[in-house]
């Protein structure tokens, strides 16, 4: 017995360390995520889907929303072509501390502890948490009614939806699901009382599903969207902010915006019939 | 790049501890259900009955060809509108359900190997065939499943860790809230692995040890 725990340890002990041989710490230019890919002209990009209107995938399987665009500008921006890793919402942040993919464009919420794992870039997007109902719930005035014990809130898991409903509703009980979709569908047969996800998100689910479902007027929080960079990049910290302060406002930040938030003509690209 | 902190581990004890007792929790019912499953349709599988037969094939051959993820999300969305499981039973029944097809080969395969004279003395002596079902094959039977049934609720604690996509509560759960909140995937996903070895490992030690107290009462 002693021999195979002895053993198991060693290979645990082997693996790590050879983990962190390639971990070099310091941050040089070289290394940075903007030289690396001028270098070879090409940006990894991770998303994930199921986030409208920020992150969706059309019929032919391409990315597409205002993140997909916001990331196209930049990389003709930077004159390197894309390739999109797809990864779940809450694998995103690993995905990019393991180098797996070189920037997240996910509509991410800018938090202090996310900050701690990964940089981000200035905000690009200002947003709030809502309420979404089932259509036939009209007694709920506010998110403290959703409040009782045996409610349920369905939220997309390590979403900010997520940590703030853990956060406040005190007696009912938070179901983490794996994306909006997944959360909505619950909520459609009855498995959830309640959705807290993004402003934006919910609009759009409103926009295809109409009197099927509830928004609760105001929202529960206001909060920053950014892009995630591997943490202390600094020249790609500073080179994307320089790109977000020519792009934002920009003809073509304002067509994206006016595309996939103040329209639903796109719905038909990206759901299929 | 990437700075290990394993301290996560520690100051998050708790939260393993509560999603692998939960793991169990979840295995233990599910297999509970699934073996009272799996002999029926077992049984059925060799029934004399056409009908029983033809359902109890049925059964198992979709079960054994639909994925356990699937499986499970069918079960939550589609079952779930009428039957209002929620995620706790959903994932118990559906573990039950896919665990039970299983099980209902392992039964099959149990009868059957009981040699054929057995039968055929028992009904000499005079007893009826389900009499010499329930007293002479079944107990030799019991004894030829037993360790597939044990590595099966082996299989069923691993395979929990899917029903996480239907918010169950469990260890793998846990761990993807962990990281969300941490972002130490590396360390959690290490440590959960972890667990869940031990879980298995001292489970196959115990069925090792019930398993030679067995041989030798048959000696």
């Amino acid at each position: 017995m002693k021999k195979w725990l002895a053993a198991l340890l060693m290979i645990t002990v082997l693996i790590i360390a050879g983990c962190s041989n390639d971990s070099g710490g310091g941050v040089s230019t070289e290394n940075s995520t903007i030289q690396k890919a001028l270098k070879e002209k090409k940006l990894i990009i991770g998303m994930s889907t199921g986030y409208f209107p920020f992150d969706m995938k059309n019929p032919n399987g391409d990315f597409v929303g205002y993140d997909a665009d916001t990331a196209e500008a930049l990389a003709k921006a930077l004159g390197v072509e894309i390739e999109y890793k797809q990864f779940t919402f809450d694998g995103l942040i690993p995905a990019l501390q393991t180098g797996e993919v070189d920037m997240v464009f996910a509509g991410m919420t800018i938090r202090g502890d996310r900050a701690l794992a990964v940089s981000f870039a200035d905000p690009y997007f200002q947003t709030g948490q809502a309420v979404m109902l089932p259509g036939k719930d009209t007694t709920t005035k506010t998110w403290q009614d959703l409040d009782v014990k045996g409610k349920k809130i369905a939220v997309g898991i390590g979403t900010t939806g997520a940590l703030l409903a853990k956060d406040v509703f005190k007696n009912a009980q938070v179901m983490d699901f794996e994306n909006f979709p997944d959360a909505a569908a619950a909520l459609a047969q009855g498995q959830a009382d309640g959705i807290v996800y993004d402003e934006p998100a919910i609009a759009v689910w409103k926009l295809q599903n109409g009197d099927k479902v509830r928004q609760l007027e105001g929202l529960i929080s206001t909060e920053n969207l950014g892009i995630a960079l591997k943490k202390n990049d600094f020249e790609t910290i500073q080179w994307v902010n320089s790109f977000l302060s020519s792009y934002l406002g920009s003809p073509a930040e304002l067509a994206s915006r006016e595309k996939w938030f103040e329209t639903s003509d796109w719905l038909d690209e990206v759901v299929e019939e | 790049m990437y700075m290990y902190d394993w301290s996560v581990i520690g100051r998050n004890m708790d939260v393993f501890i509560d999603g692998a007792l939960k793991t169990l929790e979840i295995s233990a019912l599910s297999i509970l259900i699934a073996i009272p499953i799996g002999i029926i349709f077992g049984m059925g599988r060799i029934s004399k009955n056409k009908f029983f037969r033809l359902i109890s094939s049925i059964y198992v051959e979709i079960i054994r060809g639909v994925p356990l993820l699937v499986l499970l999300i069918w079960i939550f969305f589609v079952l779930g509108q009428f039957l209002k499981l929620g995620s706790y039973w959903g994932s118990i029944w559906g573990l039950a359900i896919f665990a039970g097809a299983f099980i209902a080969e392992i039964v099959r395969a149990g009868i059957q190997g009981v040699p054929k004279g057995q039968m055929e003395a028992a009904r000499s002596l005079g007893m009826t065939h389900a009499k010499a079902m329930t007293h002479i094959i079944l107990p030799q039977a019991f004894r030829r499943v037993l360790p597939p049934l044990a590595s099966q609720f082996i299989m069923l604690i691993k395979d929990s860790s899917l029903v996480s996509v239907i918010a169950a509560t469990e260890l793998t759960l846990n761990a993807k809230n962990l990281v969300a909140t941490s972002f130490r995937s590396i360390e959690v996903w290490t440590f959960v692995a972890l667990i869940y070895f031990i879980m298995t490992f001292s489970l196959s030690l115990i069925i090792r040890y019930f398993e030679k107290r067995l041989l030798k009462s048959e000696a």
